[in-house]
Formats: structure tokens, sequence, C-alpha cells
């Protein structure tokens, strides 16, 4: 018997730790070299991105975008998409706005928040029980929720001047609130993602939905709370671009861009777009990415035209890059 | 016909192949054996150009390939039965077919003339499948079928099967068999990677063993014998492949019992009952309905009618594999990398998936704590590398298989399903496997034994059930059943209910 099991393992004769240390590394930490790179480069060629103002400005810039891209990689994670994130944002947005003179400002926040996460625990329902595919079910539901934003609105820019509205742009400690929120998001999913018996489950799903419905996973549950909590990212984003402008538009861009913003963000970090790999580390890697490319065009005075080639040049390298390492790991 | 010439193959630090020379000769039936991870895989994907060699050379009758490309093999007239299905699921069974052909055969090779091809084909091979089924639609021994007619039709010289029957029925595999020796006799030569020693014996002219990446042996078949041969894969005489089966104390409790259980047309009222400590096999063809009475008793599938009783309480079946665990009924079902593990996932996280409370506290838990929880099973089922870190998918088939049904047992289980166990497994973890699952059973767990193995059954089991078509058709005691009469209750060649 002893025999049997000791050529079984010397047909499969593990490497050394030295050598999987590398493997290993060069896959799952390439984006931070890459990261890096960028950032000397930049400290390099241009003295004022090395101020502590341009870094917390930076830092401003991505927080809405960064939180979305942390609820996105949640969701892509799972085997997802949620389209509807700009929409909720635009939404959500407007709602804290109107709110903001009835309820307080953070009780306006606080109910933007829920709704948020109630758009998104729908579009987990549409998508759970109705078995649509998650793409479709929420770019539908994207429109419906814009439309209502819309609806509500009349189609203007709805403002505010409640005192403490804007208190996203206050700064604790040479960052802004925004800034703070960005934090906190990050570790609150991070933490969710990693060490969590449902942060193990999003994995399996994503993975292998059949397995993990064997080994006894409520899939349609997973799927309402992950897409309640990609809702709620977006809810967080639409409350701080409210804040820091102290209004809100269903027309904005904004509505029709974070969707794919933060799945961008998500990929260039290293996260696999069909699901069961990722973290929440590589979507705060890829948002600095990309606010890293865009401070960079401002700093070194390029004409912002080509910013978006630049941007989409970057994701095509990133997941050829991560495709290579892969392929060559296995 | 096709020669191997000293070929090495290295994957990261892993030597798969190692300087292994082979000659292939024109109306031979040429197998190839060895544990899982000895290399032979490898070693017939090179033959096919499916993977590249770092060392050495593929010749086909005297000339080396022109590239390590399936296309340039094939022009060579190289064809392969991999293990992995390569059909197009949502295509009909004659596209799929003529796939590929097409490209260079378009305007002569028009619809009806691809349909008497391939009738034709049907007819020599004597599998048939209907040609306008879409490919998804067909059971998984029907795709099999299939991946072995489209490599047939490009009518090849060298024919490679990488365990073509391991998921056929009895009959089906006998058949592509015999269909293989008729294929020699008219010159092909024939090559096949086996784990059945039996079918070995019996089919091929001659046998190489393969070792760790060498090639251990390369003789006539009638050289060789099961015990030779194993000898050979490990490099030491097995003695027993079974151990004495400890019967289940008298009078233990019936821990499962399932009756009349109707599930559409592949569960025809199936009545079953199993005792703590008891392992009751369940023999029969594949499609007998054996997988799918297990998807029904874990609530996988619904029953459409019957009851089903675990440990004395009542059920009308349970609404999910959730349900089921909780209430200590689990499965580790047929398919390993499909349905059971997450293979870009650690050990660890695989082990965590099931156990209801498993390392975590309030939901949370640290990579620490999750490692050391799994540790233990690691150690217990003697997961090598013992490392609960490491990728399921980086893993030998048998080592993944020992994560698989520790998963299951770390969750304290009262009833254990366990469909084919051991399919494609090595002889090594084989028999880890039949001891884990014994000691389960002496450990008063109720075992169900679903396996196309009749020796693994006969082997393991207390009690052996057969199916055929979905129903019962008899039962023998494990100690004395015998294997004509267990194949010919499942072939339906005689009735024999109830015959104890």
């Amino acid at each position: 018997m002893s025999v049997v099991r000791q050529r079984s393992v010397a047909a499969l004769r593990p490497e050394t730790e030295e050598e999987r240390a590398r493997r290993v590394s060069a896959r799952d930490f390439g984006i931070l070299v890459v990261l890096v790179a960028m950032a000397i480069a930049l400290s390099a060629s241009s003295s004022s991105f090395r101020t502590l103002g341009n870094v917390a400005n930076m830092l401003n810039q991505m927080s809405w975008e960064g939180i979305a891209a942390c609820g996105a990689t949640l969701a892509i994670i799972s085997g997802g998409f949620d389209l509807s994130q700009g929409a909720v944002y635009a939404f959500c947005a407007i709602l804290s706005v109107i709110l903001a003179p009835h309820l307080a400002p953070f009780g306006a926040f606080a109910v933007a928040l829920l709704v948020g996460f109630g758009f998104g625990a729908l579009n987990g329902g549409v998508i759970a029980y109705g078995r649509i595919n998650s793409f479709i079910a929420t770019l539908a539901t994207s429109y419906v929720i814009l439309g209502f934003a819309t609806v509500a609105t009349g189609g203007n820019v709805e403002t505010t001047a409640v005192g403490g509205f804007m208190v996203m742009n206050d700064t604790y400690g040479g960052i802004t609130i925004a800034a703070w929120v960005f934090f906190v998001v990050a570790l609150l999913t991070g933490v969710l993602l990693a060490f969590s018996r449902f942060g193990r489950g999003l994995y399996a799903i994503g993975g292998n939905p059949e397995a993990a419905h064997l080994s006894g996973i409520s899939i349609p549950l997973y799927r309402i709370v992950v897409f309640g909590i990609s809702g709620a990212c977006a809810a967080v984003a639409g409350i701080i671009g409210a804040s820091q402008a102290g209004s809100a538009d269903p027309g904005t861009s904004v509505a029709n861009t974070l969707a794919l913003t933060a799945i961008a963000a998500t990929v260039v970090g290293g996260t696999s777009i069909m699901g069961g790999e990722g973290a929440i580390w590589r979507a705060v890697v890829g948002t600095v990415i990309l606010e890293l490319i865009n401070n960079g065009f401002v700093l070194l005075n390029l004409n912002p035209v080509y910013e978006d080639i630049v941007n989409g040049a970057l994701i095509l390298l990133a997941v050829g890059v991560d495709q290579l390492l892969r392929r060559r790991s296995t | 016909m096709l020669e191997i010439s000293g070929v090495s193959k290295r994957y990261g630090p892993v030597n798969v192949l190692d300087d292994v020379s082979l000659t292939l000769r024109a109306g031979e039936v040429h197998a190839l054996v060895g544990e899982n991870g000895a290399g032979k895989s490898t070693l017939v994907r090179i033959a096919a150009g499916m993977v590249r060699p770092d060392r050495g050379q593929v010749l086909v009758e005297g000339r080396p390939l022109r590239s390590s490309t399936p296309r340039a093999a094939r022009a060579a007239g190289v064809e392969i039965v991999t293990q992995e299905l390569t059909s197009v699921p949502a295509r009909s069974v004659l596209e799929n077919v003529f796939l590929g052909m097409g490209v260079a055969a378009v305007g002569r090779l028009g619809r009806s003339e691809a349909s008497a091809r391939f009738r034709k084909l049907c007819d020599e091979t004597g599998f048939v499948l209907p040609p306008g089924a879409v490919v998804r639609e067909l059971s998984i021994a029907d795709r099999q079928v299939l991946e072995v007619l489209r490599c047939l039709v490009r009518e090849p010289r060298v024919l490679i099967l990488d365990e073509p029957t391991s998921s056929l029925d009895e009959q089906r595999a006998d058949q592509l068999l015999e269909l293989l020796r008729r294929l020699a006799g008219r010159g092909v030569a024939v090559a096949m990677v086996s784990h059945h020693l039996r079918e070995v014996l019996s089919s091929a002219d001659t046998v190489s063993v393969l070792r760790d990446g060498a090639l251990v042996s390369s003789a006539p078949v009638g050289a060789e014998d099961e015990a030779s041969l194993i000898q050979k894969m490990v490099g030491r005489p097995l003695r027993a492949m079974y151990a004495p089966k400890a019967p289940p104390p008298e009078g233990a409790e019936v821990v499962l019992e399932a009756s009349e259980v109707w599930r559409g047309n592949v569960v025809r009222g199936v009545s079953l009952s199993v005792r703590a400590g008891e392992i009751v096999g369940l023999a029969g063809l594949v499609g007998s309905g054996r997988s799918e009475l297990a998807r029904c008793l874990v609530g996988a599938d619904r029953l459409d009618r019957g009851v089903l009783r675990v440990a004395g309480a009542g059920a009308r079946g349970f609404r999910s594999p959730r349900a089921a665990g909780a209430a200590g009924v689990v499965m580790v079902p047929e398919d390993r990398k499909q349905q059971g593990l997450v293979l870009g996932r650690s050990v660890a996280e695989n082990l965590a998936l099931s156990t209801r409370k498993g390392p975590f506290r309030w939901g949370f838990a640290t990579k620490r704590r999750m490692r050391q929880d799994a540790a233990e099973w690691v150690e217990r089922s003697d997961v090598r590398p013992r490392d609960p870190g490491r990728l399921v998918r980086h893993l030998s088939g048998g080592n993944q298989q020992k994560v698989l049904l520790s998963k299951w047992l770390a969750c304290g289980p009262r009833v254990l399903i366990a469909d084919e166990p051991t399919r494609g497994v090595d002889v090594g973890a084989k028999a880890a496997i039949h001891r884990m699952i014994a000691d389960a059973a002496s450990a008063g767990i109720g075992v169900v034994l679903i396996s196309s193995e009749l020796e693994e059954l006969m082997g393991m089991s207390h009690r052996i059930v057969v199916f055929r078509k979905g129903e019962v058709v008899a039962e023998f005691d494990g100690g004395t059943a015998d294997r004509e009469r267990i194949i010919a209750a499942a072939f339906g060649a005689r009735p024999e209910r109830a015959s104890l």
C-alpha cells in the first residue's frame, strides 16, 4: 500500500516552495508591478505628481469609481454582470438630493443606500428566479431605473443647499470623506470576500455553479445578496457624486458609463471575467491604474482626446498578459 | 506505422515523460496502462500533435511530423479520441461528425451525401446515433461514441483512444473493443489508454506500461496477466485489492428508506433501504437509472411520486441538496469536475464549502483557520501533496476524488451516496478511496455505492441491487453474488427478481 502511495506522489513530484512562490507571485502580483512602474514613471516625469495634494486629489476622484468596482468585482466573481450600476448611481444621487431637505443629509443617504440595495436585490431575484442572463436582466432594469429617475425629476437637474449635504468634500486627515468611504467599502467587501463563508460560496457559484448547488449552497439567495451589494455600492457612489456636486442629474454621463468603468477596473486588476477568480484588492489596483492614466494626462499636459485610446489598449494588455501568465503556469 | 522516439516533456518542475520510445504497428491494438500521472495521456497527446515534446519526435511511416499541431498529425492520418468531449453541444450529430471536413469539402459534400456517409459509418461500426439529434441532448455515453465516429469518418491510419470506455456501459464498451479489433484487422494501428486491465488483456495485442513518465515494459499481451501488469504499474505486487468486508451489526437501524420512488421515465418505482453501517451497491448499465435515483435521494431532482425516510423520519423527498445535507444525506456526484469540485479554489476552500459549520465563526474564518481545519482531512484521506492551500486544479484525479469524498465525510453524514467514486482514478488512489468508504461504513454511515465496475461493487458491497431501465430487477448478497448472474440481470437476460 505504502509503495503505491509513494509512486503516485513521485509522479506528481511537488515543486519546491521556492518554485511555487515564484510562479504564484508572477501570476498573482504582476499587476502590482505594472502599478508601481506607472507610479515611478509619473513621479519621474512630473514633480507635481509626488505632492500630497495630488495624491489626495486622486483618491477623491477615484473614490466613487472604486466603490462601484468593488461591487462589480463581487458580481463578476459570482459569475454575473451588473450593468445597472450607472442607473442606480443616478437614481440614488437624485433620491438623496430630493430627500435631503426632509430627512437631513444622513437620513437621505441611508434611504438612498437601502434603495440601491433593494434595486440590486431585485436584479438578483429576476436573474435567479426568472432565469434570465444577468447581462440582459441588468441592462433591462437599468433602463427602467433610469426611466424612473427621469420621471421623478422631469429630466431636470435637482439641487439642494441643505447644510452638511456636501459632507463628502470635507477633509479628515488630509483626504476627503469620499476617499475614506472608499477605504471602508473596500475593506468591508474585501473581508467579506476573503474571509467569510459567503465569500467561499461566491467563488464556488462563479467557478462551478453545479458543484455549488450540490454542495447545498442556495444560489438564488447568493445572487440576491451579491447583486444587492453591487447595487448598494452603486448607491454609495451616487451619494458621493451628489454630495460632491450638491446636485444630481438624470442625464449625467456617469449613468451610462459607470457599470462599464467598474468592469474595466475589475478586469485591469486581474479578476477573471469568467467568474470564480479574483479579489477586491484587484479592483482597487485596477481603479488606481485607470486613475493614474487620467492623472498622467493632466499632469503631463497630454491631449485628453487620446485618453480613451490608452485606457482601451491598457484593458486589452491587462487581459492579454493575464491569459499569458495563466497559460504558462498550468 | 507510428513511432515515438526519445520523447521527453516537463510541465514546470514535473518530469511527465522521460525519454520514452514506442512503436505502434499497423494491424495491432496497442494498450497503454499506468497509474494516473504516469504520463499516458501526455504521451498520446504528443503522438497526436496536441502537445509539443521538449525532446524527441514523432514519426509516421518514417517521416517526422511537419509540426507539433493536430493539423499536421491529422494530415499524416493520425486521429485521437481524447478524454474530454470535443463535440459542439448546440449542433447536430451529423454536423459534428463532419465538422472541420466541411471546410475542405464544401460543395462536394452535400447534406445528403453526408447523411449517406454517416449511415454507412453507422453500419460499419455497429454504433447507431440519430444524425439529426442535437448533441447537447445526447447522453454522455452517446457523446463518447460520437467522438469515436468523428475520428473514424476520416479513415485514419493511426487511431489513438484515451480511456474510450470509461463512460460506456459494458455492452457498448465490448462493442467498441470489438470495433477496434476489426479496425486493426484492416491494417489500422490502434493505440488505447485504459484503466481496465481486463479489457486490455482481452482486446490488445501488445501492452505497454508507463510508470512515472518512463516506459517500464512493452510486451505481447499473452505474456501478461492482471497481477503482472499491476505489479509493473505500481512497482510491487498488490496483494488483495479489497479488504474483507465487516458486516453491518445485526438489527442496525435503517437510515435511508425509499419506497416506490418515481421520476419521469428514468426512475420507475424503486424501493431501496440502507441500514447503518451497510454498503449497498447499485449495479446496472449506464442509463439504468442509478445516478438519477441518487439525484432524487439528495434533492438535486424532485421525486414525482414516492416516499423517502431518513432514520425513520418521513419525508416526501428533499427540496434541495441543502435540505438533504441538513438531514444527513450527502452525495459524491459522478463527475468530479462538472459537479463536485471548484477547480480554481484551494483544497481548504472546497472542504469548507459543504460542512455545515466548518472553520467559520459567525460566518467568518481566517485563511489560517480554514487551512488548519482542512489539514486534518488532508491527513486522514492522504491527499498528496499535503497542502490544503493548493488549488484543486493542480491535483491528480485520484487526489481530487479524495478531496471530494472528504468534503462530504467532513459533514458527518448518516447516508453517503457515492456515484462512481473511483472513475478515472489510478490503482493506488482507488484503494485509498475504497478504504475511506469502508471506514465510513464501519463508523455507522449507510453507504449507497454506484459503480460501473462489477469487481468494485462485488468487492465493496454487502448487498448488490441491480437496476435495469429504471427498475430494480434483482438483488444479491454481496458475499455470494456472481458476476455472470449480475450481468445477466442488468442486461435483462433472465428474470432473477429477489434471488437472495
